[in-house]
This record gives structure tokens, sequence and C-alpha cells, in this order.
């Protein structure tokens, strides 16, 4: 029943620089169930959202709907026809977005992808965030890609696959 | 844009090694679909649960909820919510109810839509504290959808935890190509 341990970092990336506005997990191994990923990321400058994109699809074929918690009120919205599947928001400096996204059975080939997010930022609120990607395409590349601004030199990205028995 | 290809990122330093996490077992739905699905025996050797699905029942409608019983155990059990439906937040309380899993896509939604949620059941082992479920869930239909953040309580008893069986709401199956896999974590 119990098998060999789990949650295996496929790769980390660590921004260098001020120029970077994708982050990018290509040639993703297709041995996992599931796959996770953690960014920690602030920006050079001003406060931008952080979408993924899922094996360079660039049309509208995301969606997502969310729940919000800012420190004073509670609020949830959804928006379609995105071009990103949306998880996280960073902030300027020391604002860290910090965000956990869970891609479950994503390397099915029969189902649309459907992700769940949690983000927290000091700064701005905590959200919960599940986005749909309609395509049924397994998933081998991820683009994490900052809407407007440059990742902060140290921001990290790392990518994990867990393999169910 | 900088490239790296996984395999080779991999060497990267840094990573969180986690030698600790296991896969217990794994149900998936083929074929057609089931009333329920079941874990049982579940090993006592770990300290955690965590429990990871795709979901979708039969239901005549465009969405569900999907039910757990721990333990067989069919009493209704206290739960707390915070859910969002694209228009507001809003909180519940509910002991009238079966424990509350998560939320499924159901027949009505575009073929292929399924929700997705993870569960976090801990000190599953522990006899002499009540389990609680933290519970991660959602789904986005194009236009629709909702997300839920749950806990739930099992108040009737301080057993450990040895079965876990998943049901719908009411009215219809788990739906083919549903996948529930639990996993253990030292």
């Amino acid at each position: 029943m119990a098998s060999a341990p789990t949650y295996t970092p496929i790769a980390t990336q660590t921004v260098s620089g001020s120029t970077t506005t994708t982050v990018s997990f290509t040639f993703i191994p297709q041995t996992y169930t599931d796959l996770i990923l953690i960014c920690n990321a602030s920006t050079v400058s001003g406060n931008y959202d952080i979408g993924l994109q899922f094996n360079s699809d660039t049309s509208g074929s995301y969606s997502f709907t969310y729940i919000r918690g800012n420190g004073s009120v509670t609020s949830s919205s959804r928006s379609v026809g995105q071009v990103f599947a949306w998880t996280d928001w960073a902030g300027y400096t020391t604002t860290i977005g910090q965000t956990i996204t869970h891609i479950n059975n994503y390397s099915n080939s029969t189902t649309y992808k459907t992700v769940l997010s949690h983000y927290g930022n000091l700064g701005s609120a905590v959200d919960s965030v599940v986005s749909l990607w309609r395509n049924t395409a397994a998933i081998t590349r991820i683009d994490a890609t900052m809407s407007g601004g440059f990742f902060a030199s140290g921001s990290t990205v790392t990518l994990y696959g867990i393999l169910a028995a | 844009m900088s490239l790296i290809p996984g395999v080779i990122a991999s060497g990267i330093s840094g990573h969180l090694v986690n030698n600790n996490y296991f896969s217990i077992a794994t149900q998936t739905v083929t074929g057609s679909s089931v009333l329920a699905v079941t874990f049982s025996s579940i090993p006592s050797t770990y300290t955690h649960l965590q429990l990871r699905w795709v979901g979708r029942t039969t239901r005549s409608t465009t969405s569900d909820s999907l039910y757990v019983q721990l333990n067989g155990d069919t009493s209704y059990y206290y739960s707390h919510g915070l859910s969002g439906n694209g228009s507001s937040a809003s909180a519940y309380a509910d002991n009238t109810n079966p424990n509350n899993l998560g939320l499924a896509t159901a027949s009505s939604a575009t073929s292929g839509m399924f929700s997705a949620g993870v569960t976090d059941i801990l000190d599953y082992t522990n006899t002499n504290k009540y389990k609680t479920l933290r519970n991660f869930s959602g789904f986005d239909e194009n236009g629709s959808g909702a997300i839920r953040l749950s806990s739930s309580a099992n108040i009737g008893t301080s057993a450990a935890i040895n079965s876990i069986y998943i049901y719908t709401n009411g009215g219809g199956n788990i739906d083919v190509g549903s996948q529930f896999a639990l996993y253990g974590i030292k």
C-alpha cells in the first residue's frame, strides 16, 4: 500500500537581475499525478498580478473565480476570457506575495484543468482562487508571468511533483 | 525570459526536499459512475493525512457537494466555511448535514470540467482529540463557479481514523474521471 516518498522538487527558478517578466518551466515530466507550484515573489517597482499560462497557450481560454479578504471586507469576483490562470499578486520590495498553487491531475489528457491557489501578501490581501484552463492537453510547460512589471531579484518559483500510488 | 528544462534545473540547490510525504492509495472512477469511494485500512504509521482530488458527480445540476464519513460514522458534524461565488463572499455554519468535503462539478456542467480539492486531516491517529478536516476546493465553469474554504469536526468520537468514505450530496453518483488520492505525512 505505501510507496516511496513523493512531493518531489522538479525545478526551482531564482530570479536574478531586474528584467525578468516570465519564469518558465519546460519539459515538465509526465510522471507525476499532481503539480504544486510555490511562488515567493516581489516586483522591481509597482504592484502586479502573476498569472500562469500552460503549454504556451495565450488564447482567452482561462477563467477564474476568487474570494478575498483585505483586512476590512471579504469579496468574491470572477473573470472569463483571460489569457492566464490568475494565481498571485506581487508588490514592491518587502511586500512579497506568497502563493501555493495546486494543479491536480495535470497529465490527464481528457479533462479541462482546474487549478487551486492560496495567496497572501503582507501589504494587501489574502486570496483563494480557482482557475479553469479549457484545454484537455497534458500540461508540459508552465510560464509564470508578471502582468506588467518585472520580478525582483531573489524572487523564487519552485515546482514540485506528487505521485499517487 | 529564462528557460530551464525541469529535469536539468532539478539540480539547482535550495529545494525543499521532502522525504516524509507518501502515497497511501488512489481511487480513480473508470468505466461507470460509483455511489461512493472508500479508503479502508488506513495505516496508522503517519502523523497527518492529505486527500487530493478532482471531482464530478452525475447529479442533474451544474455543481454539487461531496460528503465524507470517517470510520463509518453517520452522525452529523460541526462545520464552518467561507465561500465565494464570483459575486459575493459568505460564511456559514452547519451542524445539520453530513461532513462536507468540498465542491464538485455535476452533469449539467460542460463535459470535461471537474472541481479540484485538497483536504488535510491533522493528527488523525491521536485518540485524545476530535478530528478536524480542513478543506480547500473549488470549480470554475467559465462564467460560473465557486470556491470554498471550510473546516469540520467530528465531535462524536476521538477514535483514530482508519477509513474514509466519500459520497455525493444526493441524487447522483461520483462520475467517471473523478480521482481521489490519499497521502500520509510522517
